[in-house]
């Protein structure tokens, strides 16, 4: 991106002065930034500007935020929240080998080596990556088509916030009958120079087609400052389409917020599978609008909480439309002083009959420092639907420990293994290999 | 080689074994029967270690060694097997899946290397093919969904797998069909040695009959109230227990 006007700035006089953060976001709005450019998506951010001043960032008072203090975000001081322009992006530091074709993101940001460095990533034939600053004409129109229509800045802070901030972002496009070879990795790294980094990407997903996405967060591992990521992803999932999306997040050092937002037409299919490692603290929000019919969504997560971190989880599933499916599956383990929060809402419309919708959420805590949070929330208007949800919470089975201990097995190895069967359950819906062998080694790491 | 003297377990205040004397000696078949809730299986699990029982008095001992101080694992190791009557559902987890660090523990206590992937399939396939089970079900999450015969089945498919020195069968036999106790019995014969032994917790003579005992005794309330030879557990099968009970009330009333 190009040609940034000078970022003016406004003096937090404290903290916690939410006014002037609100201002410097004014400000930073008014920056000039590439995408602002496009009538639309200029609209789109004004209106995201006023819809976080009339929100503010959430407090624990907020039913929604009811366990998850936001505190650190207000500490920041209004600076932190005046968007930083490109320029300060530094080069990619050196990330696995996913063994796939690769995407790294810092704070949010496409590290762009000449016009259209995506084209030689192997996805397969129809699937294309465009960063919002290299988009042709016809993209820019699906950009101010689809951007925005799913993620609520009206009644979302953190949606708001990254709606009226993000500078640059990724187009995602599988196009009719496309396929993808292989699965995309997205590696998302968070330097903490832009205090709050915003990260945008936009999934089209055409008729037939199917896209695999895996996105590894990983933070801020070698960096002292603490970084803070507003990831929001919207997708568009069109008829017969099939959309699947891992998740891993070991967000070290990172505050994180993260918004995964679907609308699946009639017999399409998305899967989720969230898993969190590791990282102080992050909020998920995962939200499936299924105005389709015959269409599934499937919603797996795995948290592994430990030390003092925090783990949110919100699932929403709106089920709009008649004869479709939801399933979801949720499993927390949760040592030391950590905090695990699962809330999982399903919306049955009522005009949705013959939906099936399952959910289930299962903890196991581990020390009596840790706490669960878990809240199933079902609002079903249609009569003829089949829906249940669960939700366990207690330690790990004494009698499997005893049988495998009677077998030879020491109790840490018992305790390993059955640890590591509650995840695999989770683990094994992941698509990217590397993603799943480095769960699989977290999860093994976990007891020790 | 198993030597038990005035063994007293409780769980919580109940006092379930009241002074349990038994002297297993290498190469012996014991079988015990007695009444439902004798307390047979508190016997079991106080021999494997099951931390829900108290001991309040006695001895235990197994090749000279107190096997009462030692923790689950560390009798397995020492060779003390437990068939159990309701083995646990183990989701997940299968039995390939546990066996193989099993075997290795069992292997390096005893001061024997550890096996390689390749010879602990050898291995495999050997006890698989003594009883008659199928790779497929060891594949499987343990015991879910596992008919009554496969549960007990892979109970002394471990069993020929850990080659233990003490082997405690606690009511193999129920839920086996005619060839499944012929099948297991051969399994369970075919792993007798001058140097193990084998106590069988049962209600039938039949399996009996192929898997025979040198000693039989009854448990009753918690004492070993009777023992004999193969024909008590003849005696026992035509004549009920009412006047073993009877003998025995009144001894201890
Ligand atoms: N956890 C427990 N809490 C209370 N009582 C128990 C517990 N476990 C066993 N008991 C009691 O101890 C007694 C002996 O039980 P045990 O299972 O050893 O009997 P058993 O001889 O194996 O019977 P069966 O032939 O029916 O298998 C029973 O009265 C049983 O109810
Ligand atoms: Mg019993």
């Amino acid at each position: 991106m190009t040609d940034h006007k000078p970022l003016s700035t406004t003096k937090a006089t404290n903290g916690n002065d939410l006014t002037s953060a609100f201002d410097a976001l004014m400000l930073g709005h008014q920056s000039g930034l590439l995408i602002d450019q496009e009538p639309i998506i200029k609209d789109l951010k004004q209106q995201a500007v006023a819809h976080f001043v009339a929100q503010g960032l959430p407090t624990i008072k907020h039913e929604e935020w009811k366990y998850t203090s936001t505190k650190a975000f207000t500490a920041l001081g209004a600076e932190a929240f005046v968007p930083t322009p490109n320029s300060v992006v530094p080069q990619a530091q050196a990330i696995a080998d996913y063994a796939a074709p690769t995407i790294v993101l810092v704070d949010g940001q496409p590290i762009l080596n000449g016009a259209d460095p995506y084209s030689k990533l192997d996805l397969g034939k129809g699937i294309r990556v465009t960063a919002f600053s290299q988009t042709d004409a016809a993209q820019v129109e699906l950009v101010a088509k689809y951007l925005g229509t799913l993620a609520p800045a009206e009644s979302d802070p953190f949606v708001a916030l990254n709606t009226a901030s993000f500078q640059d972002g990724l187009l995602i496009e599988a196009s009719k009958n496309a396929v993808s070879d292989a699965v995309l990795h997205i590696v998302h790294q968070y330097t903490g120079a832009a205090k709050l980094a915003y990260t945008r990407i936009l999934l089209v997903v055409d008729q037939h087609a199917e896209l695999k996405l895996a996105h590894h967060i990983v933070g801020n591992p070698d960096g002292e400052n603490a970084a803070f990521g507003v990831l929001i992803t919207e997708a568009i999932v069109a008829p017969d389409a099939i959309l699947k999306v891992d998740i891993v997040e070991e967000a070290i050092n990172t505050h994180l917020v993260t918004g995964w937002y679907a609308t699946q037409g009639d017999k399409s299919v998305t899967t989720h599978s969230t898993i969190y490692l590791d990282g102080p603290w992050v909020r998920n929000n995962l939200n499936l609008a299924i105005p389709g019919q015959y269409a599934e969504g499937n919603m797996y997560g795995l948290y592994l909480g430990s030390d003092r971190n925090l783990i949110d989880n919100h699932t929403l599933v709106d089920h709009i439309a008649p004869n479709s499916n939801s399933n979801e599956l949720y499993k927390g383990v949760a040592k030391d002083r950590s905090t695990a929060i699962f809330n999982g809402k399903i919306f049955v419309k009522q005009a949705a009959q013959k939906t099936n919708a399952f959910q289930s959420n299962r903890n196991l805590i581990l020390s009596d420092d840790a706490t669960v949070n878990t809240k199933p929330q079902l609002e079903i208007f249609a009569d003829d639907v089949k829906c249940s949800h669960g939700a366990t919470t207690g330690a790990l089975d004494e009698e499997p420990i005893f049988y495998l201990r009677a077998r030879g097995l020491d109790e840490d190895q018992a305790r390993s293994l059955l640890l590591q069967a509650f995840a695999d359950e989770v683990n094994d819906y992941l698509i990217s290999d590397s993603l799943r062998a480095i769960a699989s080694a977290a999860v093994e790491r976990f007891l020790h | 080689m198993l030597s038990i003297q005035n063994l007293n377990a409780s769980i919580g205040d109940k006092q379930i074994l009241k002074g349990i004397n038994l002297q297993v000696n290498a190469g012996e078949v014991h079988a015990i029967m007695g009444p439902n809730g004798s307390g047979k299986s508190t016997l079991a699990s106080v021999l494997a270690g099951r931390e829900d029982y108290t001991v309040t008095d006695g001895t235990v001992t197994l090749g000279g060694v107190d096997l009462l101080e030692m923790a689950p694992e560390e009798r397995a190791r020492e060779g003390v097997f437990l068939a159990f009557q309701y083995p646990v559902e183990i989701p997940g987890v299968s039995t390939t899946n546990f066996l193989k660090s099993a075997v290795n523990e069992v292997r390096k206590h005893r001061g024997l290397p550890a096996l390689d992937a390749v010879s602990f399939l050898k291995m495999m396939k050997e006890k698989m093919k003594l009883v008659e089970i199928d790779q497929a079900l060891l594949s499987r999450s343990l015991n879910e969904g596992f008919s009554g015969g496969e549960k007990k089945r892979n109970e002394i498919f471990q069993m020929a797998m850990l080659e233990p020195k003490l082997a405690i069968l606690d009511e193999t036999d129920s839920g086996l069909d005619i060839d499944a106790l012929r099948i297991v019995s051969h399994g369970v014969n075919s792993l007798r040695n001058p140097n193990n032994a084998v106590i069988v917790v049962t209600h039938y003579q039949r399996l009996l009959d192929y898997i025979v005992p040198d000693f039989v005794h009854v448990l009753y309330n918690g004492r070993i109230v009777k023992s004999g030879t193969k024909e008590l557990a003849l005696e026992l099968e035509e004549k009920g227990y009412d006047w073993v009970k009877a003998e025995a009330d009144a001894l201890y009333a």
